[in-house]
């Protein structure tokens, strides 16, 4: 299929403060005498330096990447952020989060199967249903408190938005 | 971030005891995992907002990190928890878990009190800048 997706180089730089020296061939032509030279400004417009398709090419329904960007490096990207304090401290925090909940639905069927509770099958799937309601409630509610939280105190601070996050934390601290 | 310790503690230490006294089943079911699970849901709603807006350029690789660290534990644990319940019982374990809960909790005091310092040396020394030239 023909294609149109190409790397332009030169489309998007509108720095003006490179000037051109421009000489049309009619100019010169018809202003002999005087020689008017043109200083213009213009968007340096390079040409495509991919070499052009030939017609067979072109029919071929793929055709290739046009992003240059490594795999290989986007793939280590995210390891290098661990360094950082505070992705670790909310690395471990997330992790003892969920990972209590992976326990207590693996947990479930061993506990509940087993008298006195005696739960058929079926039961015991329906336990999951409070979770899933308890999820629904702090997931409307967790959205609305730490927003409402930080306005609150950027408000009594005149506007100035900071990093009231662990505030936020300390705050539930005034509401509990 | 107080609100997700009391939530989830208690739950906890609720779920384990109920379950001891095989209490009917509304008490454990209901009460003790429906504030299992609004602890957990405000607990990581607080930390990855957090996350985002101290790391904002880095904030995808940041979660994916976190995502990945999570699976590998939670992975990790599939294997053992079932011989672990069976072995030490519902309320010792559960309290042991609820005590870890609060372990965690108790980073984040340090978090509180050098939070600001941890993130400026982020950013003084550029350990993440390699992420971010990279391109």
């Amino acid at each position: 299929m023909p294609e149109s997706a190409y790397h332009r180089k030169g489309a998007l730089n509108i720095d003006t403060s490179d000037k051109q020296i421009a000489m049309d061939e009619l100019d010169k032509k018809s202003f002999e005498k005087s020689s008017v030279q043109e200083v213009e400004a213009r968007p340096t417009s390079t040409t495509s330096t991919e070499p052009r398709l030939s017609w067979k090419q072109e029919l071929l329904p793929w055709s290739g990447y046009f992003d240059h960007v490594s795999f290989w490096r986007t793939l280590l990207r995210p390891f290098v952020v661990i360094a950082s304090p505070v992705v670790l401290w909310a690395t471990l925090l997330f992790t003892t989060c969920i990972s209590w909940l992976v326990l207590i639905s693996i947990t479930l069927s061993q506990i509940f199967s087993a008298p006195p509770y005696n739960f058929s099958v079926s039961a015991v799937g329906a336990t999951n249903v409070s979770s899933f309601v308890a999820s629904v409630i702090g997931t409307l509610a967790a959205g609305p408190l730490v927003d409402g939280v930080v306005k609150l105190m950027s408000k009594r601070n005149r506007g100035v938005f900071g990093e009231y996050c662990l505030r936020v934390f300390a705050a539930h601290a005034d509401r509990t | 971030m107080v609100t997700y310790l009391v939530f989830t503690a208690t739950g906890f230490f609720a779920w384990g005891q109920s379950l001891y006294q095989e209490q009917p089943w509304p008490v454990p079911v209901i009460v003790c995992m429906g504030m299992i699970n609004l602890g957990v849901q405000l607990g990581t709603s607080a930390v990855v907002t957090y996350v985002c807006d101290s790391h904002r350029e880095q904030s995808a690789e940041a979660f994916a990190i976190m995502n990945f660290i999570k699976n590998m534990f939670a992975f990790g644990l599939t294997f053992y928890v079932n011989d672990w319940i069976a072995g030490q019982g519902v309320r010792d374990c559960f309290f042991v878990i609820g005590g870890i809960t609060i372990g965690c909790f108790l980073t984040t005091i340090p978090m509180y009190i050098f939070g600001k310092r941890a993130r400026s040396w982020v950013f003084r020394y550029k350990v993440l800048d390699r992420v971010l030239k990279v391109q």
